[in-house]
Formats: structure tokens, sequence, C-alpha cells
């Protein structure tokens, strides 16, 4: 072969693997872009709402999503006012709730003590704000006023609630009698399931026999929502059963939800 | 060879072309390589069917490895014998959330960009998939609709991936392990917007490299990830084959602890002690790094943890408890980012 030709052959050869030397570094950069590729992996999981299950006095604003502010009524904005035996009704009733979150079922509990004899009613009850139509306002109802005022509004609110259904199934744990209604007391207490005052009161003896409190629960739950917010209206009756005076003894009752499980 | 060839072979022009020559044959080789390596990047793009589940997609490629997950739909589940109602009530409306295309959504933020479906496009930082959440039964009535999906105190489970090699030699990685959550209204929760529930975080979701036992109730942890790191090594594993390719699975072992007195009672009580559910380092993380596990405690000696009064072991039971309180409240996802660290 002649050199020249040779030489050209050589070159021509040089350049062609130059050329594709090029095309590989220009394909390899791009790929280089996949060795540089450092993602991240990131396992999600839904963490669950905490339960939170309160007791309120009065109205809350909820709609489909949720609460939609947390004006709320504190139980303290219940007060057992206007029971008059002169007016002679049998029975005097008020509006509790009870809300939260995450809560799918719960039970209500009552005690009290016997003092007055009085006994008490719990029924679920339907709000009205007095705007929607479909309620004539003609069922018995309960009124309850706001005692705390909305932003901006120039009075307090008062909604209106009716009973639904009947009275909440439930039973007593503690009595010793019905009628008249009492608590179990001191004696017996260790041999008696049912003598709940060691755990009201612990060691101690001397209490009056109408200041024991009975105990109280509902038998069945009632529903709640376990995936967000809710609220379910309460009416508590109070039975004067005939024997109230308007001079008369102190009575405390305490209101309590509990979760459930089913 | 007579001196006449001898002559013409070495002469100063034939060895110069010879230079030549082996000149081009060597950077013909290097094309080729360069080539041959680049074709190589795109045999490990495993792609599959976009809605088979357990598909595996790359999340990283490295000069010594590859890792892939697996893509599973745990969270869609529907309850047939409850009219097909989600059994992760509002699933959807979360998951939208972390969506890198959602842009709508009031938490969207360009700053991280996650994908739930994605299979290989460069655009997404954070390929997002589903922690398996093992511990979702529990309530007292046996219908399913009533159990705990979501997590919550006492759940556990796993998180896996898989690592292939690309020579034939054994591989060392190391990972990086970072826990955060993210709030449905604000977004990622970080150090700098809510630094206590990162600690909470770190502390209440506890993540191991090793567990034993063959149930929930028999579970026993070694190798507690602490420090962000853990290092893995194909010397001595047996590789699976997952769907074609042949790699080592990687499972970490998560556990959220249901209360303080369940973490008290099962920690091993010295460094040679392997009798208990949950290692020694356990029990050093929770008396250097209180603030991970209690909310709102103070007055307690940490350095005096075992044989604190039993008042101050009622307040760390209810600081944990306060701390899953606020975990839950402000939490919306957990999430576990798993990154390699060296290359």
């Amino acid at each position: 072969m002649e050199h020249k030709q040779k030489r050209r052959a050589i070159v021509r050869l040089f350049l062609a693997a130059l050329g594709l030397l090029l095309a590989a570094t220009l394909l390899s950069l791009q790929v280089t872009a996949w060795f540089s590729l450092r993602r991240t992996l990131a396992a999600y999981a839904p963490i669950d709402n905490p339960e939170s299950i309160y007791i309120g006095a009065g109205h809350r604003n909820i709609n489909a999503s949720g609460f939609t502010d947390n004006h709320f009524e504190d139980i303290r904005y219940l007060y057992f006012e206007g029971i008059d035996v002169d007016k002679g009704k049998d029975y005097y009733d008020y509006v509790f709730c009870v809300f939260g979150t995450g809560v799918e079922f719960f039970k209500l509990q009552l005690s009290f003590t016997t003092n007055n004899q009085f006994t008490y009613d719990v029924f679920l009850a339907d709000e009205w704000d007095g705007t929607e139509p479909g309620y004539d306002g003609s069922a018995e109802q309960v009124d309850y006023k706001m005692s705390i005022k909305y932003e901006g509004d120039a009075d307090y609110r008062i909604y209106h609630y009716t009973i639904n259904g009947s009275a909440l199934a439930g039973s007593y744990l503690n009595d010793k009698s019905v009628t008249p209604l009492l608590a179990h007391s001191t004696e017996a207490a260790n041999n008696n399931p049912a003598n709940l005052h060691d755990d009201t009161y612990g060691s101690y003896e001397r209490v009056q026999k109408y200041a024991e409190p009975i105990y109280w629960q509902t038998t069945n739950s009632i529903s709640g929502n376990a995936a967000g917010d809710f609220i379910r209206y309460f009416i508590l009756r109070v039975n004067l059963n005939g024997k109230a005076t308007n001079d008369r003894e102190t009575d405390v009752i305490c209101i309590a939800a509990k979760s459930s499980s089913v | 060879m007579n001196a006449e060839t001898k002559n013409a072979l070495f002469s100063k022009k034939m060895i110069g072309s010879f230079i030549m020559l082996v000149f081009l044959f060597a950077l013909l080789l290097i094309a080729l390589f360069i080539v041959f390596n680049s074709s190589l990047g795109w045999f490990s793009q495993s792609t599959e069917g976009a809605t088979a589940t357990g598909m595996l997609v790359t999340v990283s490629d490295t000069p010594d490895y590859t890792l892939l997950i697996e893509r599973t739909d745990e969270f869609d589940a529907v309850d047939p014998l409850n009219g097909n109602a989600a059994r992760y009530p509002g699933i959807a409306g979360l998951k939208s959330m972390l969506d890198y295309s959602n842009t709508g959504d009031p938490a969207y933020n360009s700053s991280y960009r996650y994908s739930l479906t994605d299979l290989s496009t460069s655009d997404y930082e954070r390929l997002a998939y589903e922690l398996i959440n093992e511990n979702v039964s529990g309530r007292e009535d046996s219908d399913d609709n009533y159990d705990y999906h979501f997590l919550r105190p006492g759940s556990c489970g796993t998180l896996t991936f898989y690592l292939k090699p690309r020579g034939s030699n054994a591989v060392t990685a190391e990972f990086n392990l970072t826990v955060c959550g993210f709030n449905r209204l604000y977004g990622e929760i970080t150090e700098d917007n809510n630094a206590e529930i990162i600690d909470l975080l770190s502390g209440h979701i506890l993540f191991f490299e090793t567990r034993t036992g063959n149930s929930i109730n028999t579970y026993k942890y070694d190798d507690l990830i602490v420090d962000h790191t853990f290092t893995y090594t194909t010397e001595g594993k047996t590789p699976v084959t997952l769907r074609g390719e042949t790699c080592y699975k990687i499972e970490l072992y998560w556990e959220w602890p249901i209360n303080y007195g369940s973490i008290r009672s099962n920690t091993a009580a010295n460094e040679n002690d392997t009798t208990q559910k949950y290692p020694w380092v356990l029990h050093e993380f929770v008396k250097n790094e209180p603030e991970c596990f209690f909310a709102g405690v103070d007055n307690v000696d940490f350095t005096q943890i075992d044989s604190l009064s039993p008042e101050d072991v009622e307040k760390l039971i209810d600081g944990y408890n306060d701390g899953d309180q606020e975990i839950g409240d402000y939490a919306s996802f957990l999430i576990a980012f798993v990154s390699p660290l060296n290359s």
C-alpha cells in the first residue's frame, strides 16, 4: 500500500473512531444522569385521630366535613334553673350534648345524690335552629339560649330541641332500693359487688344515706363517628315525682360519656 | 525472519502506524465500553403494567446497585360485606395531598415532590409507597369494619425494598432513614415548622433491622436504628427472585409501642441481655433523648431512669400518652424516608 493512501486510511479510521467516541460520550452523558439518580423511598401510612369526647351544654356548629369553628358551650353553662313546684309541672327538661372526634360508640352515665328523690330520663334530641322547613314547631320543645354570643351577633342565639324517641334504656349499678331511691351505703361494702361506697368515698364512713350517689348507665351504646367529628344532643328530664318542694335540699348530678367498643 | 523483513517491520513508519492502530483500537474499546454501560442502564429500568399490584419500580441507580420497590394497594381496600365502603375512610383525600400532580391542594408544596404511582420518570424526588401495617385487628367486635387500619399506638409492620447489585461482587450499602409526618392542612412536618413532632415521631415510631417471633404477641426486636443510618451487605445473604429480577430483600421492622409501661417492662436490663422484646439501645435512647418520648414532662432526672419513684414513672407514662396525643392531633400521615448514602 502506498504510504499516502495508508495515512489517509488511518486518518479516516481515526476520525471515525473519534466520531464514535464523541457519540458514545454524548450518549453516556445522558445515561450518567441515571447514575446520579438518587431518589428517595418514601413509605407512608395514615395515622389515626386520637379519640376525643367532650360534654357540652348546648349547640355547636358542624357540617359534613366536621366542626366549622371552636365555639361551643362548656357544660358549666347548663343551668338547672326554673324548677318551681308551684307551677304544677311534673318534669323539667334541659339540653346537653356529647361531641368529639374519632369515637365510634359511647355510653352515657349519670351519677346523682338522692336528697330530693328526683329521677332522671335521658332522651336523644333533634335540633332546630328556627329556619329549616319541615318542622312546624308544634312538638314540645326545649329551648336553649347560648350563654356566649357568636362573633358579630347582636344577641344570643336560641336553638330548639325536641325529643326523638323514648327514654334511653339504662340501669342502676348500685341501687339498694328504688322506692325510696337509695344507693348502697357503708354496710356490707365488702361482700356486695354493687356497693360503690368505697369507690366514691374511700375509707370515709360517716356519709348520710342520701348523699351516697346512685350510678346509672345506658344499656346500649350511642353512635358517634369513627372517622371524624360528631355531636349528639340530649334532653335530660328531671322528674319531680310529686315529692319536691321549693325549699329543698341540694342534689348533685354528674353526667359522663365514655367511649365503648360496641 | 530475514534482516530485510525485520527492517521493514520495525521501520519508523511501521512503528508509527502500529502505535496509531493501537491508539485507535483503544479509542474503539473505550467507545464500546461507554455504549455498553449506557445500555445496561436501560436494561435495569424494570417496568410493568400500571395497574398490577406488586410491581417493581426503580428507585435509585448507583454504580454498584439499583434499588427497587414493590407497590401495594392495601390502602385502597374496600369491605365487600359493608357495601364496598372504604377500609380506610378518607384515604383518597389524604393520598391526594401527597401526590405531586395535585397542585390545587392547599398542602401542595413545590419544594417536595411525591409520586404515588410513577414508574421511572426523573421528575419525582420521592417515590411514595405503602408502609405495611400488620396490626389491623383488635376491636372486641370481630366485624372487620372496626379494625385499626390507621396507625395508632400498638401498630407494627414492615418497610421493604430490594437491592439489585450491578456486578457479581458483594455490595455493602449504607442508607439514611428519617421519619417525618404530614399534616392535612400544612403539608410536610419538618424540623423547621414543628421540631417537637419530629422528635416525638422518632421516639414513638421505632425502626429495627432485626425481628424474630411468629406473631404480634411474640415479636422480639434488635438493631434499633437510632442515628438515622443503617448498613446492608449482600455478603452471606440469599437473594430472592422477584418478577424475573434477582435481588436482595431488605426489610426493616417498625413498631409504635402502645405505652411507656410496655417499653419500661420489656427492654433489656443491660448490654448483654437479649431476652427482652426491646434491645438495650432503646433504654439508652429513652435515657439520653427523653424529648423524643415524652411531652410536657418536667423535673424528672433521666440519669436515674432505672430508679425513679412511682410518681415519676406515672409522669412518664402520662408524658408518653401525651406524646401520642400530639402526634395523632397534628400528623395525618407518617412518612419514613430511605435514601442511599454511599455511591
